[in-house]
């Protein structure tokens, strides 16, 4: 399986590189693995034990609890349905983008309502802020250029 | 409608943030973080600062090496007044037991503080702080519950200076403790005080004790002074010996000053 998602791999080791990094170097509290983890569900590539795998990782060099981000991203699972899929799949990047910095809202906000329930740190608006204009489109266009198309992403017409 | 396995994935979520927040799974896993948080912070200042190092010039460096001696120089004194600063009730119920046990009735005790200045680095001399209403005249002695400290130099309105009997302006009549054998010391500065012109029937050893005599009207009689370090023999013919005082005076909390009422 790592060798058929190795670039895969590798893209997710740099994130938490440098969200590690950034982190403790930073006053940010970057979450750019979560960030990835919404552009996996929105491109719909990926199967559940991914999600699973990356939103673990998110949460284990993120420090929140570890489950937060599997808690989140299966609501958003949940929410964004394969009609939605197919909406995204034939958006152009700025519509994409915009509809990943939704999906990421979503996502943070359920985060922080767990947070708030179990009395974990809060975080900067600026975080958020920065995450949604800087790191979004980087990822995502780093994500497109890096991951490989397969055949069933590819939306054929007749 | 929602998948029957996303709800058992949102249940597992669910429970694993209970168990990271009841259990020592967030516990371990900050401190790992923290641990490594540190390590990166250190090596990142590290590379930061190496390269203005780098660049730095000579006269940058020669700054930077005396600010690191000043520094160093005021981690010392406020270590030594944090010493001095130790165990102060102890200090003052050993200067009562003086009044108590081995003083003549004839001197006279008033307590004060002493005070480590530049004189007391460089010129062997002590300020002490006592009470304003209280009289100190010059030439008492200055003592402590293990020995003698000095004699008083000069007096303010509250301070005194003190000769330390390490200062070369001292000198002071001191019998060994062993065969109360009588020799005069005077102080050689740099903690250290000489005996000189030693007869050879005195049997001065390295490691006898030096104490007062009690025959001037300055210090009583019995209060340690020196433990001689070094004894050799001069080109006169005479020994001679060197000896360090009992009382280390960097560690003093509170001093003693004697006046004698027969002065």
């Amino acid at each position: 399986m790592i060798i058929d998602n190795i670039r895969l791999v590798m893209l997710v080791l740099l994130l938490v590189i440098l969200q590690f990094m950034l982190n403790n170097i930073t006053n940010l509290y970057l979450d750019l693995v979560g960030i990835l983890l919404v552009v996996c569900l929105m491109n719909g590539a990926l199967t559940v034990l991914h999600l699973v795998i990356i939103a673990l990782v998110a949460d284990l060099f993120g420090y929140w609890y570890i489950g937060e981000h599997l808690v989140a991203i299966m609501c958003l699972s949940c929410i964004f349905s394969s009609r939605m899929h197919h909406f995204f799949k034939i958006s152009n990047f700025l519509l994409k983008m915009l509809l990943i910095q939704v999906a990421f809202c979503s996502m943070s906000f359920i985060i922080y309502v767990l947070n708030k329930i179990f009395n974990n740190h809060s975080h900067l608006f600026i975080t958020y802020a920065i995450q949604l204009i800087i790191f979004i489109p980087i990822i995502q266009i780093v994500y497109e250029k890096f991951i490989p198309i397969k055949s069933r992403d590819l939306i054929w017409y007749d | 409608m929602i998948k029957f396995y996303k709800i058992w994935l949102i249940c597992l979520g669910i429970s694993l943030i209970f168990l990271d927040k009841y259990t020592v799974i967030s516990y371990i896993r900050d401190n790992i973080s923290a641990f490594i948080g540190s390590k990166v912070s250190l090596y990142s200042y590290r590379i930061k600062s190496y390269t203005p190092l780098l660049l730095m010039n000579v006269d940058q460096q020669q700054d930077l090496a005396k600010q690191n001696a000043t520094l160093k120089k005021q981690v010392e004194e406020y270590s030594l007044l944090l010493q001095q600063s130790k165990n102060a009730n102890q200090n003052i119920k050993n200067l009562q037991e003086i009044s108590d046990y081995r003083l003549q009735s004839n001197f006279k005790q008033i307590i004060a503080k002493p005070v480590l200045d530049i004189n007391y680095f460089v010129g062997d001399k002590l300020l002490i702080e006592f009470n304003k209403g209280e009289s100190v005249s010059v030439g008492s002695a200055v003592v402590n519950k293990d020995g003698i400290v000095g004699q008083i130099l000069s007096v303010n309105n509250s301070t005194a200076q003190v000769y330390l009997i390490t200062n070369p302006n001292v000198k002071i009549y001191l019998q060994n403790t062993v065969d109360k054998s009588k020799v005069l010391a005077q102080g050689a500065g740099n903690n250290s005080l000489v005996v000189r012109y030693i007869d050879k029937q005195n049997s001065l050893k390295v490691g006898d004790i030096l104490e007062t005599t009690g025959l001037d009207d300055v210090y009583p009689g019995g209060l340690k002074v020196a433990r001689v370090t070094k004894v050799f023999t001069e080109n006169n013919g005479f020994d001679s010996a060197v000896c360090v005082p009992v009382i280390d005076f960097s560690q003093l909390q509170y001093v003693s000053v004697l006046e004698n009422d027969n002065r």
